[in-house]
């Protein structure tokens, strides 16, 4: 009797001991949401009736546009400029391509000069293209709006999903759907974007639903970011070895 | 006892943690709250500010909360702004009918000065009054010229009823005060 009760602690004692060792690890602590104590807008909140009855006595009446000519900003000035000189180049470029087509061989050597003089001309016109370019490109980030983009890498050896949920927390959500031809460049190790979209420059809370049969009993995935005013975020997420509950690697830079 | 203390200090520093806003007149957030609006919607305009902490003597605060509206999508989303970052985002739940507030008006500091010096200061000392709210709106409250944006200052006792105080917000008089 005392050896069967000796036995029978020992062994409720050793299934304890397991199931201590095979509890994980864990941290409790509070989620640092720092959010004011005070909402915002208190006053108008509690008085709207106040000072609707307010607004409700104004009447409001469009002003006319006049005729007259408006200054022009800078900017527009510059993409007319660079219209002009676009134009110009296809000018240039299309006398080019109709005296190149009209030659059919070389009949001298001052020929052989016409030809080469033409190639410069050419050359001449892709510099001023990519010059072009470069202004075009620095004026575009000049004027960069906050942006992100989420980029997937990787394909898990399981089925890709369907299609997938973004959720920005309290405000918008957007449902993805991949092409085939976006899957099959994650299936042979590419990368395919999830999201680019105009953002405002606040800390955002995003979660990840993946859609399909494959990931209908996986919770989502939490992405916290924080785009950089007038500055386009990239934030690459992990997708290869993707795991039930754990956090995708993220990599975050800007430009 | 030294326990007591230690647990009194403690909970104090998570209350000041949670209320470290650095104080700033209402101007200071205002491109970044308009660079948000844009994104949300291109063409939202102005239409309301607020102090969203308490006011101090210097006509700065720790938060403000800029409203906008959009007419493409007819709907308005406040941004309340603190420490130069959006701290929160949102749309109304309700509508504001108000016009866009004029560009150029005047901060918060220069309001707050103009208020004092009419009747702010004296309804503080005889009633133990305080400031309660400054907000920022066009045509609601300018009884002679209502296309006008206007700063009101509300002051609260608990001795006599509220004070307002309006002030132009282009030229910084005040125009007009009443208590109720």
């Amino acid at each position: 009797m005392r050896r069967t009760l000796f036995i029978l602690l020992l062994a409720l004692s050793a299934s304890w001991l397991i199931a201590v060792a095979q509890q994980p690890d864990v941290e409790v602590e509070r989620a640092d949401l720092n959010l004011p104590k005070k909402p915002t807008l208190r006053f108008l909140r509690e008085n709207r009736d106040f000072l609707r009855g307010q607004l409700d006595r104004l009447r409001q009446t469009e002003r006319e546009e006049d005729d007259t000519a408006k200054e022009l900003s800078a900017r527009d000035l510059f993409l007319r400029d660079l219209l002009a000189r676009i134009e110009a180049s296809e000018d240039s470029l299309l006398r080019e391509q109709a005296l190149l087509a009209q030659r059919d061989f070389l009949n001298s050597v001052s020929e052989l000069g016409e030809l080469e003089q033409q190639l410069n001309d050419l050359e001449a016109l892709l510099l001023a293209q990519r010059t072009r370019l470069g202004e075009l490109e620095g004026d575009y980030l000049d004027r960069q709006q906050t942006a992100l983009m989420l980029i997937l890498e990787g394909a898990p050896q399981g089925q890709l999903p369907d299609s997938w949920i973004v959720r920005e927390r309290g405000d918008r959500t957007w449902r993805i759907t991949w092409s085939e031809a976006q899957k099959q460049a994650l299936r042979e190790g590419g990368a395919a974007q999830l999201l680019h979209e105009f953002v405002e420059p606040r800390a955002m809370h995003l979660t990840l639903v993946a859609e399909g049969a494959a990931y209908a009993e996986w919770p989502a995935w939490q992405v916290d970011i924080v785009p950089e005013r007038d500055r386009l975020t990239l934030v690459r997420l992990d997708f290869t070895h993707p795991e039930s509950g754990q956090a995708l690697p993220m990599e975050v830079w800007q430009r | 006892m030294r326990l007591l203390l230690f647990l009194v200090t403690l909970c104090l520093a998570g209350v000041t943690a949670a209320d470290d806003w650095n104080p700033t007149p209402a101007r200071s957030g205002l491109e970044l709250a308009q660079d948000a609006a844009s994104t949300w919607s291109e063409g939202a305009y102005l239409v309301y500010v607020e102090n969203d902490e308490d006011v101090d003597a210097a006509g700065h605060s720790g938060r403000w909360g800029y409203l906008f509206y959009s007419p493409s999508l007819d709907a308005w989303r406040a941004y309340s702004l603190g420490n130069g970052k959006i701290v929160s985002a949102g749309e109304l739940e309700f509508g504001l009918e108000a016009p866009p507030v004029q560009l150029g008006w005047i901060d918060s500091d220069r309001a707050l000065a103009a208020a004092e010096d009419s009747e702010g200061r004296e309804y503080r000392e005889k009633y133990a009054g305080h400031l309660r709210t400054m907000l920022l709106i066009r045509g609601a409250f300018h009884e002679d010229e209502p296309d006008k944006s206007t700063w009101t200052l509300i002051y609260d006792s608990p001795s006599a009823p509220s004070l307002f105080v309006v002030v132009d917000a282009e030229s910084g008089d005040v125009v007009r005060k009443w208590k109720g």
